[in-house]
């Protein structure tokens, strides 16, 4: 076969394949030179993002809560701040303005630009200064064409526009960094985050994130070589900002700056809800902090650091995050037990103690006895011996779960983060916490299911319950028999939780909660206006930590309007539920009816 | 210790075929250099940059290393190569997928990616094919039958789905069938239906080729059956892609395909954003080079990220924005050296399956770069194949490397 033939037709095939791909890179770069170099060299497209404004936060009679407001960071854009010809920064550079405006010096620009002049850096603007006036920016603005490559970017922030605090309830934004930006955008997520963006870091600003943020948008503008903006390269090329909708809360901001008002001086939590649908109308957490240094870029680190060291935490947001023995408001719950046990009409006699055993003597607080006791006579006068005696009967499982059916020990899914469980102790954990090693190294656990009982059917020992759950308990027997899920957004659908009891056993409860108002330890919380009917029951939570906890929870049913609101009440170490709880009650109950007519 | 010195000889004395080198050594030079201009990650270093460094040191040594087998192993091993990677390649299908593909198949934290390497294997297994059976087989027979070599792997590897590997294998046939001695004419008759496949895509096209094809087949006087049973034939493809585009190929590259075909009716047209963005990138970027280029590390478009694969298959784009068309055109040069050279050395070279190792080799890089450099600028779909010796890319740089050592090796080790 003629080989040289053949290496000939391949070679030369080569060379003709070769030239037509040639031919194209000539068509490209040198007949449709000027064309790319108008499309890219001295001209560029960049693409510019704009922020989707967030969503505002309203209260439910449309008060604005939270609105968005701009700071602005200066930043300037290497490749546009030094002359092409001189490679130097451009002679008219007002560097003597600057200085007087700002204070920035030519020494602190010239050594930042030295740092990002280099390769890829030079595309990108880097920050002069952080969180420049808005006087100031217009200032600058005015005298633009002095300063060739000075951008002034947004940076978003939220600025809280109302008078209440509502600090845990709405919680506060910050900006996406280099090291939240990846774990935002994992692989999953739906939705990219990209430097200077912000995002919900807690409280309500966190757990509706994905609808308050909206979806930023882009443009691509042609910027030509004197780093003039030329305008919109293509609108179809862009996309559109989806702005963030607004989140229309059930905060009455009324309501909640009384709330804020009474715990002003004291430590504890108060939430008020409407129990027929769960929107919660005051939610406040005393101490609490201020959100309006959040406004202002990063809140100072002194600040910071005297929140965090306050002894009081005022960063803990208390309704849902702090965990109390609920003490005699749990004995709601027990009653119930009772209640479906058809125990309530046996008597005990209380004459002011309960040996528990030869060493435990557990005491009532009435010293003196209450004498001849039924369920309802024992609910008025919150007889702890009464329930000592009759938790004898009942059995540890049915105590936990009716616990558990009032949805205690378990979170009740409020749209708030960082929600705690409570404790309802079961076997196992007691087993685990109350359990050593002898002297001949055989595990001992030391305690008695008697003893557990007994503390638990008045809510003290190991229970342990958020203000939420309390509230939640109560709203079962308000509705007898259901309960909404508290919420802090407006005619949002939640799930409806029921507890399958005989309606004689809801109507106890309530009857004994408005006879304990009426003429037993809750007569404090009770107003003197006919239109109302006040029920309740008080708590006083024996701690550890010291003075007792002051409880008070119930509802006020408007006679005239059939409209209900109920309450919970805690604060911390103050004492007598009759006392202190009740008071603060009684002030939300007037307010109430007051509004109702 | 047998089978080592069948394998391997070690007295030999290792030289460099320099008008083989020369083109090579300049080709990774230019890679090298572009990639120091580009690759600066967000945090200044050119990771990228060292780690190519790497890969072209390893390919050396494999290079190296190369020069000490004997070359009659290539031959005797080559089918059991073909087995091996077929066994591979149904291995990868089992794999995890990566970017909703499994063409790798992963070791520990190493990837391996067999398809890059059975392009090598796949020119062992036709040069042996075809280098046994062209004095017994017929012009038909024999394109028939060593089509069936990359076809079997090829369907492995449309299911992983990787269609521009699929692509290199199946393009050498041609150049080696024609390099042992098959008429022209009758390669022809099964080059047709791949053209009417491709050209059914756009209608315009596929009339003008259908003109051209029967116009083809009258000046080459053959018999009138062959001539009807050609045309349907190609109507038949031309049908079959068709149903092919619905139901084989992937949503991105439909997407792909159908970009490039407006952007092809259409340059100018306004939905550059879309899937076509790279395409119309990499055009603005070469365009705007001009003749010398922008100069090293001033690439406006690779700095703005508007090429986004700008590291590994757009590479060239960025060579052709910085450096102009005078270096585009000093590649072409370098490489058709290297091929003249080859080609040379195929013609004097009197062992069949090493004369059609080296055609079956540069072939492989020829269609590599012909495909990258049409795809950087809008002729050809974006299909990913890298350019040898330049793109970033560990196994491919490697197999390159492992082509040339054989290239050499056969030229001047073991005559």
């Amino acid at each position: 076969m003629n080989s040289y033939l053949r290496k000939k037709t391949l070679f030369y095939s080569a060379i003709i394949i070769f030239s037509l791909i040639f031919l194209r890179f000539f068509e490209l770069q040198i007949l449709d030179y000027d064309k790319y170099k108008i499309l890219a060299g001295n001209n560029s497209l960049r693409s510019i993002e704009i922020k989707a404004p967030r969503g505002i936060i309203y209260d439910r009679n449309g008060i604005p809560l939270v609105d968005n407001i701009y700071n602005y960071n200066l930043e300037i854009m290497p490749i546009d701040i030094i002359d092409k010809k001189t490679k130097q920064i451009y002679e008219k550079f007002n560097f003597s303005l600057l200085y007087s405006v700002l204070g920035i010096e030519k020494k602190k620009i010239l050594s930042k630009l030295n740092k990002h002049k280099g390769g890829i850096k030079k595309f990108h603007p880097f920050i002069l200064k952080k969180f420049v006036s808005f006087d100031d920016m217009v200032m600058l603005e005015e005298h633009m064409l002095d300063f060739p490559g000075i951008i002034f970017s947004e940076v978003p922030a939220r600025k809280h526009v109302s008078d209440v605090n509502l600090s845990h309830v709405l919680g506060y934004v910050r900006l996406v960094d280099s090291e939240r930006i990846l774990k935002l955008n994992h692989p999953n997520a739906n939705y990219r985050y990209s430097y200077g963006d912000v995002y919900g870091y807690s409280g309500l600003e966190k757990k509706y994130e994905s609808i308050l943020r909206g979806e930023n948008g882009a443009q691509y503008r042609l910027i030509d070589y004197r780093g003039v903006d030329q305008g919109v390269f293509n609108e179809k090329d862009g996309k559109d900002v989806i702005n963030g909708p607004p989140l229309i809360t059930s905060i009455d901001v009324n309501f909640q700056s009384i709330a804020e008002n009474f715990l002003k001086t004291s430590v504890g939590s108060i939430i008020c809800m409407d129990p027929s649908n769960g929107e919660i109308l005051a939610f406040a957490s005393s101490p609490n902090f201020d959100l309006k240094p959040f406004n202002e870029g990063p809140i100072p680190q002194g600040i910071w650091d005297e929140w965090n060291n306050d002894p009081n935490d005022p960063m803990l947001n208390r309704p849902i995050s702090g965990q109390y023995p609920p003490g005699s408001v749990f004995k709601l719950i027990t009653a119930a037990l009772i209640l479906k046990s058809s125990k309530e009409n046996i008597k005990y006699k209380c004459d002011g103690h309960y040996t528990f055993s030869k060493d435990v003597v557990k005491k009532c607080w009435n010293l003196n006895g209450h004498g001849q006791l039924d369920l309802k006579g024992a609910l008025i006068n919150s007889c702890n011996v009464y329930f000592y005696r009759a938790v004898e009967t009942l059995s540890f499982n049915q105590l936990i779960q009716i616990s558990k059916d009032f949805n205690f020990g378990k979170v009740v899914g409020i749209d708030l983060p960082n929600e705690k469980k409570g404790l309802i102790p079961n076997r196992k954990y007691m087993n685990e916490k109350y359990r050593y090693r002898n002297k001949n190294g055989e595990l001992i656990t030391n305690w008695a299911v008697g003893g557990a009982k007994a503390n638990m059917g008045i809510g003290q020992g190991e229970v342990l319950a958020t203000p939420l759950q309390v509230i939640n308990s109560v709203n079962y027997i308000v509705n007898k028999g259901f309960a909404y899920t508290p919420h802090l957004v407006k005619d949002k659908k939640v799930e409806k939780k029921t507890i399958e009891l005989d309606s004689y056993v809801w109507t106890f409860l309530d009857n004994a909660i408005y006879n304990a108002v009426k003429h037993g330890t809750g007569k404090k919380a009770n107003i003197l206006d006919k239109d109302a009917i006040i029920r309740g029951k008080t708590g006083t939570a024996q701690n550890p930590q010291g003075e007792d906890h002051s409880w008070f929870t119930g509802y006020v049913t408007s006679k005239k309007t059939l409209n209900k609101m109920s309450i919970v009440v805690l604060i911390e170490h103050g004492g007598s539920g009759a006392g202190v709880a009740s008071e603060i009650a009684q002030d939300f109950f007037q307010y109430f009816i007051e509004n109702q007519k | 210790m047998e089978l080592i010195n069948r394998i391997f000889r070690f007295d030999n004395i290792i030289r460099f075929n320099f008008r083989i080198g020369l083109p090579i050594v300049f080709l990774c030079i230019i890679g090298l250099i572009a990639l120091n201009s580009t690759s600066v990650d967000t945090l200044g270093q050119h990771s990228v940059f060292y780690k190519q460094c790497i890969w072209i040191l390893f390919g050396f040594l494999l290079f190296v290393l190369i020069q000490f087998i004997r070359n009659q192993v290539l031959y005797e091993f080559s089918y059991i190569f073909y087995i091996i990677l077929l066994l591979l390649l149904g291995l990868t299908l089992s794999m995890p997928e990566i970017k909703n593909s499994t063409r790798w198949i992963l070791v520990g934290p190493y990837q391996f990616q067999p398809s890059e390497f059975g392009k090598i294997i796949i020119i062992l297994a036709l040069s042996r094919f075809i280098s046994d059976y062209k004095d017994t087989l017929s012009d038909h027979q024999l394109i028939i039958c060593s089509s069936i070599i990359p076809i079997c792997p090829l369907l492995l590897i449309f299911m992983q789905p990787d269609y521009g590997t699929g692509l290199m294998y199946l393009l050498p046939i041609f150049p080696m069938l024609y390099w042992s001695g098959v008429k022209m004419k009758n390669i022809l008759l099964y080059l047709f239906p791949i053209i009417s496949i491709i050209t059914v895509i756009n209608l315009t096209a596929y009339t003008v080729w259908m003109i051209l094809f029967i116009f083809i087949l009258f000046i080459y006087k053959f018999r009138v059956v062959t001539i009807i049973f050609n045309f349907i034939i190609n109507i038949a493809f031309g049908l079959l892609n068709a149903y092919a585009t619905n139901n084989w190929l992937k949503e991105y590259h439909r997407e792909r395909i159908w970009d490039y075909v407006q952007n092809l009716s259409n340059p100018d047209n306004g939905n550059h954003m879309g899937i076509g963005y790279q395409a119309f990138q990499s055009k603005v970027a070469i365009g705007s080079g001009g003749f010398l280029g922008k100069g090293i590390g001033e690439g406006t478009q690779s700095y703005l990220r508007f090429l986004p694969i700008k590291d590994s298959d757009f590479i060239l784009s960025v060579i052709s924005e910085e450096m102009g068309l005078f270096l585009v055109g000093l590649i072409i040069l370098a490489f058709l050296v290297f091929l003249y050279v080859t080609i040379d050395y195929a013609q004097r070279q009197f062992n069949k399956f090493y004369s059609l190792n080296l055609i079956g080799f540069s072939a492989i890089l020829f269609f590599h770069i012909v495909i990258n450099m049409s795809m950087v600028t809008g002729l050809f779909p974006v299909v990913g194949l890298p350019f040898p010796f330049i793109s970033y890319g560990g196994s491919f740089m490697i197999s390159c490397f492992i082509m040339i050592g054989i290239i050499n090796n056969i030229v001047h080790n073991d005559l």
